[in-house]
């Protein structure tokens, strides 16, 4: 995996608009089918009023997935904040007030809000320090972003498969570019506040995997941003990636079988 | 039930408008017999207007059939102000007055602001609640509305449709004949005109997540009470509803029958309320 810290990661993302490839028609049909045939006889015994949920994260680390720490939750959900901000607004004066204003906004972030404001004084001051060191880095490699390539934050994708008995789900940090016509225009970037791992482009492939699948196109390119180190991956979205986390996803729900 | 799917063709906007403006069943009136049996049953189980208004939509009919949970008290937040701006948003986009949703966003967000501060808005309006937001606040309503304005904008081909399209006009409600503190809401986003000489038209819904099995009766009822708020035009031809983060979109072609199962619907909902008022009164 090679990872760079340097550049406006949207830049690459988006890349030349003459260099992009034609929308392959028949591809999510395809992939979905392989994905249907693989699945059935693994989730007969499912019902659809109850299915397996899993996300790119769930994926890569089924046993790491279940329960961040909440100090690690209440970190990612405040970036997250800011990183709307950054989009909409363009600038931030004061990360932790004005990402702890947009969680309190929220009923479903509730709890969360009350565990922040449970923090001593100290964990919170490190908290409120900790979200602005993640905030530069946003703020250094996250350019502005201009209104025409109709930017969205904290999208929530799913698909269902096999009868609807998996529900293959992510949120997406970002994504830019209208949908899909005779070539591929979308691009989703993951803003994580962990390191990138040697799971990321895992990761992303999923992550690109259910766009296809939900919008019948493949997405351009996808990419991940780590605020913790400002290490940055793009990978071009190719067949080989979209084959690949076909296979990471049939794994993973066999895997879940097993366990269960 | 007469449900029809968009082909798998690319542009979406396409294959959905192909969907949405597909020949159009003979055009036929809402049955009047519906109409007042409807409007009297309802009159007779609701909970007494001394409990307060009953505000009936899908999604609060559909979750009658659920165990009740704790009655939540409305707040503006991010997600209640989602569609209000959303919906106003994408219209500017389609009519050319913006340039992009999320200019229109902003536009509409300082719109709304600039009319509370005219006087002529209640106190606790959304304008006056953004106009005190802290920016963090505003930016997440902004993020909300856009990723709202951006499916809506992107959702059809509206240089095809013209101006047959009709984007984010008020929801239509029906006040209950004979208990007027009920009503009935439509959530539908989106009108299209099929046939202006015989107001034949379609509804498009946008609904949050994935379809689950109530997915039809919700379109159903959207039917119901468009047809009760137009009683001088036939049925809707069909609702089609989209659920653009799992990409899904059926179409429910509109009967007689679909708005008599609607209207079951509703007195069930109904009904079921008026039992658990009675449970808490009790308590």
């Amino acid at each position: 995996m090679s990872t760079t810290t340097a550049g406006d990661i949207l830049e690459t993302l988006r890349g030349q608009r003459t260099n992009r490839p034609t929308t392959d028609l028949t591809l999510a049909g395809g992939l979905r089918s392989w994905l249907e045939d693989d699945l059935s006889p693994l989730t007969v015994d499912l019902s659809p009023s109850e299915p397996m949920f899993l996300s790119p994260r769930g994926i890569v680390a089924p046993q790491l997935a279940a329960v961040p720490g909440l100090q690690a939750l209440a970190r990612s959900a405040l970036v997250s904040a800011l990183l709307a901000q950054r989009v909409v607004l363009g600038e931030v004066a004061h990360p932790m007030d004005d990402a702890l204003a947009a969680l309190e906004s929220d009923p479903a972030r509730a709890e969360l809000v009350e565990t922040i404001h449970s923090l001593d004084a100290d964990g919170f001051a490190h908290l409120a320090a900790e979200v602005a060191a993640h905030h530069a880095v946003l703020a250094r490699q996250l350019g502005s972003i201009p209104p025409t390539w109709f930017p969205r934050v904290n999208s929530r994708l799913s698909t269902a498969l096999a009868g609807g008995r998996v529900v293959l789900g992510a949120v997406a940090s970002l994504i830019v570019g209208p949908p899909a016509g005779a070539v591929a225009s979308v691009c989703l970037l993951d803003v994580t506040t962990s390191t990138l791992e040697s799971t990321t482009p895992t990761r992303l492939g999923v992550l690109a995997l259910i766009e296809l699948l939900r919008s019948g196109a493949a997405p351009l390119r996808v990419g991940a941003l780590s605020t913790a180190t400002g290490e940055q991956l793009v990978l071009e979205v190719t067949d080989q990636l979209l084959v690949d986390a076909v296979g990471d996803v049939v794994a993973a729900v066999r895997a879940r079988r097993s366990a269960a | 039930m007469n449900l029809r799917h968009p082909s798998g063709s690319l542009p979406r906007s396409s294959a959905l408008t192909d969907l949405i403006t597909s020949d159009a069943t003979m055009p036929e009136r809402l049955d009047g017999g519906l109409r007042r049996v409807l409007a009297s049953k309802i009159a007779m189980g609701a909970p007494a207007r001394s409990f307060g208004n009953l505000r009936l939509d899908s999604y609060s009919a559909l979750e009658m059939r659920r165990a009740p949970s704790a009655a939540r008290i409305f707040a503006w937040s991010p997600h209640t102000a989602r569609r209000i701006l959303g919906a106003p948003a994408a219209r500017r986009v389609i009519t050319a007055a913006a340039s992009s949703p999320l200019a229109a966003v902003r536009t509409e967000i300082a719109d709304v602001i600039a009319r509370s501060a005219s006087a002529r808005v209640r106190p606790g309006s959304l304008g006056a609640w953004l106009a005190e937001a802290p920016h963090g606040v505003v930016a997440a309503v902004t993020a909300s509305a856009t990723e709202y304005a951006t499916e809506l904008t992107t959702l059809l081909d509206y240089r095809h449709l013209g101006t047959r399209v009709e984007l984010g006009r008020a929801d239509p409600i029906w006040a209950v004949p004979g208990a007027p503190w009920v009503t009935l809401r439509a959530r539908r986003d989106v009108e299209v005109a099929l046939d202006a000489d015989h107001q034949t038209r379609a509804l498009v819904a946008l609904r949050p997540g994935r379809p689950t099995a109530l997915a039809t009766d919700d379109l159903g009822l959207v039917a119901l009470v468009e047809a009760l708020t137009r009683p001088e035009a036939p049925l809707p031809t069909r609702v089609v509803g989209i659920w653009p983060s799992s990409g899904k979109a059926v179409s429910l072609e509109v009967s007689q029958e679909t708005c008599r199962r609607a209207a079951r619907l509703v007195v069930d909902a109904v009904e079921a309320k008026r039992q658990r008022v009675a449970i808490q009164h009790v308590a």
